[in-house]
């Protein structure tokens, strides 16, 4: 049985009768101790799909979907009083900005204690030693010293490591990261995706990679889901789709990577922007940045179809046997 | 005019039209306008308006209730107060107080205020210091006890009461400006403009006095609803305007033993005074967020 | 945080000593004779004048006047009433009590009722709830609290009856000052009544003065949890599986407590202010009415030194709310 089943999955802003959707009908599936990772650009919606998984959709949000259990339970018939014991112990989540996730008010010991509290009984000392190894155990010099300093005494770096500490302090069976790396100096995220990486094979579980960073989803990540616009594209096991993408949107983000742009002038882009929830254009979201558009992409929403390994969302999906860099997409 | 221009249509709409539409949005700042227009309109025509004199005292009609009560007159809308002046009249008259104490202090502290950030702003070290150690000293002292400190020494009356309210208001504008003063002198543009060789008072009143207006405006439409309040404030205390001004403040102070036989001469002024003070806070909030629609919560 | 704390007294000395030069130059701004003013006698003969010049420290040039002013203040010696004879410090302190009373029980209900008011209009924003409130604290906002408390005495005292329409406790008792806070003198007298009796004398004004700082309160507090629950942290707070009212609770609210800390001080100001008015009202015996009709008696050693002592209460707690955002405000304490 998969960890986590998601079917039909959708996040609604706005009104009834004019809904945005900030996520239009993700299906996905994890297994225990796998790596999956959402790609897109911003606003493609990746984000949301994550806040929905935790229930921290708020009202005016509004989540649907067919199926979405977590080890053979229901997060969706679940009361808000059983999902919150969830959250924080069996699913847990880091978000970009670790500087600002942080709580300014409390010292580092406090909040990495409280989510001990919630979750497990303890004495005080109990609970103090084990975020001392908490912090330990993501590699923060000095641990005990850093045990009472407040977030903004921290770097960047520093901060999300607390904040992978308290993801990880109840022994979650789920961690969804949102950007973890993004915000961080270069040097740092590799350094942050080792550790991130390596506390996920040591502790077996799912990790749930949120970025906008193909580079990241090739080293770290089992499978791939791509998003555009609400929307997921195509996804599928990471090598099969790194190496014969067969939507025209991946085969773009693929060739715009530096890896394939070696030795040319310029770096391929995709023209054009990721549409605003407001002017999500008709038929697929894509065709108005898709240099292979037909008539019928301008009407027709195409249906997700199952490939070998990879399910694909586009009218005219591309023979495997052509490599990114041998069509030349988006001129 | 039929065929428009291509080009016109992606133009963005003027910034007084785009304001007007922001302040438009806000029931509350438009009533508050509403409110401020007629106090300016009553003031201007009390004349014509007022059924009666400021200071005609009726001998035949002394305490008479408001029209709609038993023993109420239509002569007397609101009913009169114990000497026999209508206080509908008196009222309309003390409209015209109001705002001219509005208005004197403050265009008073406006000026001194904006004068002084903007040469502490500029000069920065010593000046500065003075300057700004004299506001906190002012702002230290409770608004409503500096302007009594202030009557205390000029003495009681109706011009008095606007120095110090004038007197009293006057550290905000000058830290407003300050503030606005010392974040454009850092940008770049006024750099430029200065290597073009733009002298102190033409970097002040074309670079910098420009981009504070905004804050200094909603200021000193605030300005207006204390100014009201402290001065209807120290005419209770019998320390501004001295009767028989139909000042509202000095209206609510005459009647006060009266409270218990005739409700009408104490409620009728202070309802003003709240009606009037509240306009004008509508009316700054509601310019602060059509200025600054990012500060809008 | 010694080094804070030290840093931020160092701040009120020159505010002090503005207002010590402040309120030593009213005495010669006033029109007419400062030995006029300060003795309260007209025409008097050449004689006695230049006696009061000279014990009033007038004939010495005017920075050394300051400084002798500087070193009385420093002694504790204000000067003495024109009208009581009496030292103004010892009056100001027996009246004191009182206008403390009252200006606690109004910030405590200021409080009470504006912290709430303002998390829930921010939690239940643009609802009916958010409107009220919002309508509501503006009004109070803007009222002329004089008016508002006739208007209370027009209610509660004249039409129903319930209280009392003027000072702090019934005549049927004659109670020793022990700390002069009548709510706690009451009690500790031991007469029946005399508590029910204190604290009916004290509803209505209360009410009257902590008006605008409930106004305020309700709106700062409103705006800046509206700002702390976008913020990051409270997802976090979320994501870590806390229940709501921890979250809020905590979380958002400490946060929230920050910039209305600072408005709580400087609604201090407010309430000393208003306390003039209002004792005026209500014939409550404090330091307001005191001020007001040495004002209206000409009565300057008074004027001034209620002036600097009601200002130096107000450094003071000002003082005392930096100190306080300083513990609650982790940032500022170790940064500067």
């Amino acid at each position: 049985m998969a960890l986590l089943e998601i079917e039909n999955l959708s996040v609604m802003f706005g009104s009834a009768s004019r809904p945005l959707r900030a996520l239009d009908g993700l299906d996905l599936c994890m297994e225990q101790g796998e790596v999956v990772g959402i790609v897109g650009e911003s606003g493609s919606g990746k984000s949301t799909a994550g806040l929905a998984l935790m229930g921290l959709i708020d009202y005016p949000g509004r989540v649907t979907a067919r199926r979405m259990s977590f080890a053979d339970r229901d997060l969706l018939m679940m009361p808000e009083s059983e999902r919150q014991t969830l959250r924080g112990k069996d699913i847990a989540m880091i978000f970009q900005d670790p500087l600002a996730s942080l709580n300014p008010c409390f010292s580092i010991a406090y909040q990495l204690e409280e989510t001990l509290r919630v979750h497990q009984a303890g004495t005080r000392a109990e609970l103090r030693s084990q975020t001392l190894a908490l912090l330990r155990l993501v590699e923060i010099p000095d641990a005990e010293q850093r045990l009472d300093a407040y977030p903004h005494q921290l770097s960047g770096g520093m901060c999300q490591r607390v904040m992978l500490a308290m993801a990880i302090a109840c022994n979650p069976r789920l961690l969804i990261a949102d950007e973890p790396t993004t915000a961080l100096d270069v040097t740092v995220q590799a350094q942050m995706l080792e550790l991130l990486t390596g506390l996920q094979k040591q502790r077996g579980m799912a990790l749930l990679l949120i970025t906008h960073d193909l580079g990241v989803v090739a080293q770290v990540a089992h499978r791939v889901v791509v998003m555009y616009a609400g929307q997921v594209m195509e996804q599928g096991r990471v090598p099969d789709i790194f190496d014969a993408p067969r939507h025209p949107y991946t085969q773009a983000l693929l060739a715009s990577l530096p890896e394939y742009n070696v030795g040319r002038k310029r770096l391929a882009t995709i023209p054009g922007n990721v549409p605003s929830q407001h002017e999500r254009p008709q038929g697929c979201v894509l065709h108005p940045r898709c240099s292979n558009a037909q008539e019928i992409c301008r009407t027709l929403v195409p249906d997700p179809a199952e490939f070998p390994n990879a399910l694909v969302r586009c009218h005219f999906p591309l023979d495997k046997t052509v490599g990114p860099c041998k069509q030349n997409l988006t001129a | 005019m039929n065929a428009p221009h291509p080009a016109e249509k992606s133009e963005p709409p003027h910034p007084l039209l785009e304001l007007w539409r922001y302040f438009c949005m806000n029931r509350g700042a438009l009533a508050g306008l509403g409110i401020v227009c007629l106090l300016l309109f009553l003031a201007a025509f009390a004349e014509t308006i007022a059924p009666h004199a400021a200071a005609e005292q009726y001998r035949d009609a002394i305490l008479l209730p408001p029209a709609w009560q038993e023993g109420g007159s239509s002569r007397f809308i609101l009913g009169t107060d114990p000497v026999g002046r209508d206080i509908l009249s008196r009222l309309i008259y003390g409209t015209r107080l109001s705002l001219l104490i509005g208005i004197v202090s403050v265009s008073l502290s406006l000026g001194i205020g904006t004068v002084l950030g903007l040469l502490a702003g500029y000069f920065r070290g010593v000046t500065e210091i003075a300057i700004m150690r004299l506001m906190d000293v002012m702002l230290a002292l409770p608004s409503l006890l500096l302007a009594v400190a202030v009557v205390a020494i000029l003495g009681p009356g109706l011009i008095n009461v606007m120095y110090a309210i004038g007197i009293v208001l006057l550290p905000h504008y000058a830290r407003l400006t300050r503030a606005a003063v010392i974040g454009e002198m850092s940008k770049d543009y006024v750099l430029a403009s200065r290597l073009a060789g733009a002298g102190p008072l033409r970097l002040m009143f074309d670079c910098v006095l420009p981009n504070c207006t905004a804050p200094l405006i909603v200021q000193a439409t605030l300005g207006f609803s204390a100014a009201i309040l402290d001065a209807a404030a120290l005419g209770f205390l019998g320390l501004g305007a001295q009767p028989p001004t139909p000042e509202w403040g000095a209206m609510l102070a005459s009647a006060l033993e009266f409270i218990q036989s005739a409700w009408w001469v104490v409620t009728f002024p202070g309802l003003v005074i709240l009606l009037s003070v509240l306009a004008f806070n509508l009316l700054g909030d509601g310019l602060r967020d059509a200025l600054d629609p990012k500060l809008k919560l | 945080m010694l080094g804070f704390f030290l840093r931020r007294a160092g701040l009120v000395v020159p505010t002090f000593l503005g207002i010590t030069l402040l309120v030593f130059s009213l005495i010669h701004l006033i029109p007419g004779n400062a030995v006029e003013a300060l003795s309260g006698e007209r025409g008097m003969d050449p004689a006695r004048y230049a006696r009061l010049m000279n014990e009033f420290g007038l004939d010495q040039p005017l920075y050394q006047q300051y400084l002798q002013y500087l070193w009385k203040i420093m002694q504790g010696d204000l000067g003495r009433s024109i009208i009581t004879h009496e030292p103004v410090l010892g009056e100001f302190l027996s009246l004191f009590p009182a206008t403390l009373e009252l200006s606690c029980c109004a910030m405590l209900l200021a409080l009470i009722l504006g912290l709430p008011a303002g998390v829930l209009a921010a939690l239940k924003r643009n609802t009916l709830l958010d409107y009220s409130v919002m309508g509501v604290s503006l009004t109070g906002y803007s009222m002329p609290i004089f008016w508002w408390a006739l208007l209370l005495i027009l209610l509660f005292s004249v039409t129903l009856g319930w209280t009392p329409v003027s000072g702090r406790i019934d005549i049927l008792f004659d109670l020793p000052p022990i700390t002069g806070l009548m709510l706690i003198d009451s009690l500790l007298s031991g007469e029946s009544g005399a508590f029910k009796s204190a604290l009916s004398h004290l509803i209505l004004p209360t009410i009257a003065l902590g008006t605008i700082p409930l106004a305020v309160i309700a709106r700062m507090t409103r705006s800046a949890m509206l700002e702390v629950l976008r913020e990051d942290y409270v997802r976090t707070a979320r994501a870590k599986g806390l229940s709501r009212l921890r979250v809020i609770g905590i979380h958002a609210l400490r946060n929230a407590l920050i910039p209305v800390i600072t408005v709580i001080g400087l609604q201090v100001g407010t309430l000393l202010a208003g306390a003039i008015l209002t004792e005026t009202i209500f014939s409550w015996p404090g330091v307001g009415k005191w001020l007001v009709e040495a004002i209206h008696r000409r009565d300057y050693p008074v004027v001034q030194g209620g002036i600097l002592l009601t200002a130096s209460i107000v450094i003071l707690v000002n003082l005392g709310v930096d100190i306080l955002y300083g513990i609650i405000n982790p940032r500022i304490r170790r940064s500067s």
